[in-house]
């Protein structure tokens, strides 16, 4: 099994995990603890499909599934920045990540600014997000640099956000 | 400036109220903070629900939480603890 092929299944069994596990126990507020994970769950279809065919569809659906995920987590903005951003994103590719970015530093810094309030926040939820950003920054350069849309490097290090990212729900899980 | 509790908030926090001892709407009124028609309205659909039963004691009525209310509490519970942890506020 190749790298790539190898990254994107571990993420997709990853990104599942939560919702396997959790909707049954979680009744209350089903939906919104399902978008929480649904996107990245699209995330690494999108991936797949794109590795396995090639088509540019799947990378755009990538992109846009990427900018979601982070979208959803940082919802205050989620309607006038998601109308703006839409009908560039079918365009470029690019666009969709520099949201990404966007979406995901403001999450960090709102999360950061919470635990130090003394909120419950998770401390994996926040490692998780800087290992995102990091992918992104990755991603970025890569495109910038020599126009590879599909960093293996990017991928690795987004699939170690993926891990940290469930942790959350699994400690919920094991509590039950 | 306080942030406007959202209605699944209300309705959860009315439901860990009565959970906690049987109340009368008056009392209920006054711990979870709201308005008489809101109470009203909430009432109305956990009643529907079958989330909450409504017993009468002489001229008094007071409110309990079914085994089913009960259950319902117990997931948002822990879809709170779940969304804190993503620093969201349910």
């Amino acid at each position: 099994m190749m790298i790539e092929e190898l990254i994107g299944v571990l993420g997709l069994i990853l990104s599942l995990v939560p919702l396997l596990v959790l909707p049954l126990k979680v009744k209350a507020g089903t939906l919104r603890y399902f978008l929480l994970y649904i996107f990245l769950v699209l995330y690494y279809i999108s991936y797949l499909l794109y590795y396995f065919t090639f088509n540019d569809v799947y990378i755009l659906l990538l992109y846009i599934f990427e900018m979601a995920f982070f979208l959803n987590m940082y919802r205050s903005y989620l309607a006038k920045e998601l109308f703006f951003a839409f009908p560039f994103i079918y365009y470029i590719n690019d666009l969709a990540l520099i949201f990404s970015f966007y979406f995901a530093t403001f999450n960090l810094a709102e999360l950061l600014k919470n635990r130090m309030h003394n909120m419950n926040v998770s401390m994996m939820a926040i490692i998780s997000l800087i290992f995102f950003e990091i992918g992104i920054l990755t991603q970025l350069l890569r495109i910038f640099s020599s126009q590879d849309y599909f960093s293996i490097i990017a991928n690795a290090i987004f699939l170690i956000g993926t891990l940290f990212f469930i942790v959350p729900a699994l400690r919920v899980v094991r509590k039950a | 400036m306080r942030k406007n509790r959202s209605e699944s908030r209300i309705i959860f926090e009315l439901l860990a109220i009565i959970e906690r001892e049987e109340c009368t709407s008056s009392m209920i009124i006054r711990r979870a903070n709201i308005p008489y028609s809101k109470f009203k309205e909430i009432e109305e659909n956990l009643l529907e629900r079958e989330l909450i039963l409504k017993e009468t004691n002489g001229d008094k009525t007071f409110y309990k939480i079914t085994d089913h209310g009960r259950d319902l509490l117990k997931g948002w519970r822990k879809f709170k603890e779940l969304m804190e942890m993503y620093g969201f506020e349910p």
